[in-house]
């Protein structure tokens, strides 16, 4: 046997490398059954197409079922037959579109075998060779209509909030409409010397600023929820803004007995932009809450400044109490809309539980938080910190001083006022407080009556005009008579401050507006302020108009700030109205001379109106006297060599106004980094 | 692939190693085969009847191997028309010699895949 060993080595090995064969083959035959076994028993169709030949090759029972064939093989022959594997299972991408191996995924509507339709999803993709294609199919057909279902429920829901947010709008602008008329008798009768007059006049008019609050919350409420509010970006002078906040408590401080203080670091600037309406409104109302919730004790409001945002100040406001306190539980149910602490607190205390939501949504605005620290018994502290953005040009800040225009009211005598509103009421209260003052009150119902009148004729210095009127509304009729050339200042009178409608307002060519309730002290000063200047408007139009320049003081250059502010801060226009109006009276200086040597007196008086007229447009006081007064010496056909002095007297006040103008455009330049000369 | 041929034919699977024996057995009854088995070669002989259509054969088995019972299959007149693979691991130039000089229908070196063998198969039943 010794010679056989290589022999029996070499057929034993080849004994095991065959049963290692067999083994290998049965193993593979037990992973292809079980595999078979999967795809044919999955629970999602399965398929497998031949590219080339666009037959479909295989499909597992699940597919069968689902395109309505009770086998395999009855849905590979129908398909194959009456289609082909690419068309019938629609939407599948060509072969060159998709990379091999790389997954795609689309639904469409598919055939059943009995002609009825489903929506199917596929999810299939090509073999690395390409040449097949493996797909898999299910039915969602349920998913997709109830899908179907909740997009239109979705729609529906938010048709119905829609719906109410208008319902909300409309029912406050309702209400607040005769609440107004109430306001404003309200303080009419403030005027009698009756003191019980007087006194529930008072009282009528403290009922309806909290009416007001509830409206405005309600429908802040439905602004917030449709995300409707935006803030605005304007100047902000958070001392003045905190003293009015302050002024406006004062009365139920001293009621309250309580102790009221307010703390304000002494980093905290003055000057910012943004939104004072509503950091006034959040302020207040936690103000106002924490005197509400407060029986005896304090109430201290502090502001600090905590840091910087990118630039900006960040700022704390804190109001803390030594009220009744929220317990723990409670303190986030509070910050929920409708929600007040404890249901009890309602009947006590009163109060629609909005505010605070309000307050968070708002301050979420801004880009804070409002939170709140409390213990039942020893008070609550509510605070926020935000970041509030400094104004980048100090020029749009120039205009500290604000003078109260009221002491000027002798400056409305005998003005001519037209009333352009169609609620009875409204123009019962403006008509008493403006002819008070002297005004002769002449009235439009809407308006279309207003151009009619303007139209005619009629000369108004100055015109109240409602927004929202039947047949045309103010910004029409606005839009019309400046279109009509009418140069009158026209001041709208809205129900709301949001920015919208006063960039509605000033679009449409209005100088300015008021928001109602008419209260006297704003109704006068807007007179006052636009009896006495002019439209904007038509600020770089020559003036038909005569006004009466012998109310001005006469001896100010330029009011750059009151006329800054009368711009609304818009400083690069102001430049180039100042710069417009430099160029525009150095021309008339230069004909207004020509003139008197060629003894022109109607192209002289020409050219002292017309710079009279701009010159009180942009403040310049003391030229604008002084074109007067040559006007008027041009007028009466004043001898030559007083002319002259008239002239004299122009020039240097023109050239007191272009120094005055060039320092101060330095410094607005300055502040602008693009230095330019006069 | 058809497989209708292969139904109700008769097949005699002889090898000492009960392992590959199972493992042809089983395939080839999937396939709808019938199949029997042997151990040795005078199993083979005990089993040979008319109804038996091809015999796949190890040629080491032992008591009598693969080619002394193809020879007394031969010899038999009505045993000598069936045909007969002959699997072999036997590798030496002298034994495949002998075993293609015997009368076998075909000779066949182990290791073999199943699919090789049933092509095999496939052609002598015809």
């Amino acid at each position: 046997m010794g010679t056989d060993d290589g022999r029996a080595f070499r057929e034993s090995e080849r004994r095991l490398i065959q049963k290692e064969l067999f083994l290998l083959e049965d193993q593979k035959d037990e992973a292809e059954q079980r595999f078979r076994a999967m795809f044919e028993n999955a629970l999602v169709g399965l398929f497998r197409g031949n590219v080339p030949s666009r037959l479909l090759t295989d499909a597992n029972l699940e597919a069968a079922r689902l395109f309505g064939c009770s086998n395999v093989e009855e849905l590979i022959w129908w398909v194959n037959r009456e289609f082909d594997a690419f068309s019938f299972f629609n939407g599948i991408p060509d072969p060159h579109s998709l990379d091999p191996g790389e997954p795609h995924s689309f639904s469409a509507r598919s055939l059943r075998r009995d002609g009825t339709e489903f929506w199917a999803q596929f999810s299939v993709r090509y073999s690395a060779d390409g040449r097949w294609l493996e797909g898999a199919v299910k039915d969602i057909t349920d998913q997709v209509e109830s899908m179907d279902r909740l997009r239109q429920a979705k729609g529906e829901a938010e048709e119905a909030n829609e719906a109410k947010s208008r319902f909300l709008a409309t029912m406050s602008h309702e209400i607040r409409t005769p609440l107004y008329g109430i306001i404003g008798f309200a303080e009419i009768l403030q005027e009698r010397n009756d003191p019980k007059s007087r006194e529930y006049s008072r009282k009528i008019l403290d009922e309806s600023d909290r009416l007001m609050i509830l409206i405005s919350q309600l429908l802040d409420f439905s602004k917030l929820e449709a995300n409707k509010i935006t803030l605005e970006t304007i100047p902000l002078d958070l001392y003045e803004l905190l003293d009015e906040i302050d002024a406006g408590f004062a009365r139920t401080v001293q009621i309250s007995g309580l102790e009221y203080r307010r703390h304000i670091g002494e980093d905290v600037p003055a000057r910012y932009i943004g939104d004072p309406m509503r950091l006034r409104q959040v302020i207040t109302n936690l103000i106002s809450n924490a005197l509400k919730f407060t029986l005896e004790g304090s109430v201290v409001f502090r502001v600090d400044r905590v840091g910087n945002e990118s630039g900006s100040p960040l700022l704390r406001f804190s109001i803390r109490d030594t009220g009744i306190g929220i317990a723990e539980d409670q303190q986030e149910s509070i910050f929920a809309s409708f929600v007040q602490a404890d249901s009890s607190i309602s009947r006590r205390y009163g109060g629609t539980g909005l505010g605070i939501s309000i307050c968070r949504e708002l301050v979420n605005l801004m880009g804070g938080r409002l939170e709140l620290e409390s213990e039942v018994g020893s008070g609550s502290e509510f605070y926020f910190t935000i970041p509030l953005a400094t104004p980048d040009d100090s020029s749009e800040w120039n205009f500290a001083y604000r003078e109260n225009p009221i002491h000027r009211i002798g400056l409305l005598k005998s003005k001519k006022v037209l009333l352009v509103e169609d609620y009875d009421t409204n123009r019962e209260i403006a008509r008493h407080h403006l002819e008070k003052s002297g005004c002769l009150v002449s009235f439009a119902k809407d308006g279309r009556e207003a151009v009619d009148m303007l139209g005619k004729g009629e000369t108004p210095d100055l015109i109240f005009m409602d927004m929202h009127m039947p047949r045309m509304d103010g910004l029409e009729a606005t839009e019309t008579l400046r279109a009509m050339g009418v140069s009158t200042p026209i001041i709208g009178m809205t129900a709301s401050a949001y920015a919208e409608d006063r960039i509605k307002c000033l679009d449409s060519g209005m100088d300015d507006f008021l928001t109602k309730p008419l209260r006297r002290a704003t109704l006068l000063a807007k007179a006052i302020d636009w009896a006495s200047t002019g439209s904007l408007a038509h600020r770089t139009t020559d003036r038909t108009r005569d006004d009466d320049p012998g109310t001005l003081s006469g001896d100010s250059p330029l009011r750059y700030n009151e006329f800054i502010e009368e711009l609304d801060g818009e400083a690069d226009l102001a430049r180039e109205l100042l710069d417009g109006f430099t160029e525009d009276s150095r021309k008339r200086l230069e004909r207004a001379e020509s003139a008197l040597a060629d003894n022109d007196y109607e192209l002289l008086h020409r050219e002292f109106h017309s710079i009279k007229g701009g010159a009180l447009n942009v403040m310049a006081d003391e030229l604008a006297v002084r074109s007067f007064d040559a006007e008027k010496a041009a007028g009466a056909g004043t001898d030559t060599s007083l002319m002259g002095a008239e002239l004299k007297k122009v020039h240097q006040a023109f050239e007191r106004f272009v120094a005055v103008w060039k320092g101060l455009r330095t410094i607005h330049d300055t502040n602008e980094r693009q230095p330019g000369p006069l | 692939m058809e497989y209708a041929d292969l139904r109700g034919r008769t097949i005699l699977i002889a090898d000492d190693e009960e392992y590959v024996r199972h493992h042809l057995s089983r395939r080839l009854e999937t396939l709808g085969l019938r199949v029997l088995q042997a151990r040795t070669g005078e199993d083979v002989l005990n089993q040979v009847n008319d109804g038996l259509h091809l015999i796949v054969m190890d040629v080491r088995m032992p008591v009598m191997d693969g080619l002394e019972t193809l020879r007394r299959l031969r010899e038999k007149e009505s045993t000598a028309a069936v045909p007969v693979v002959l699997l072999s691991a036997m590798a030496r130039q002298g034994e495949i010699q002998m075993g293609k000089a015997a009368d076998a229908d075909e000779y066949i070196m182990k290791p073999i895949t199943f699919d090789r063998l049933l092509e095999s198969i496939r052609r002598h039943l015809r």
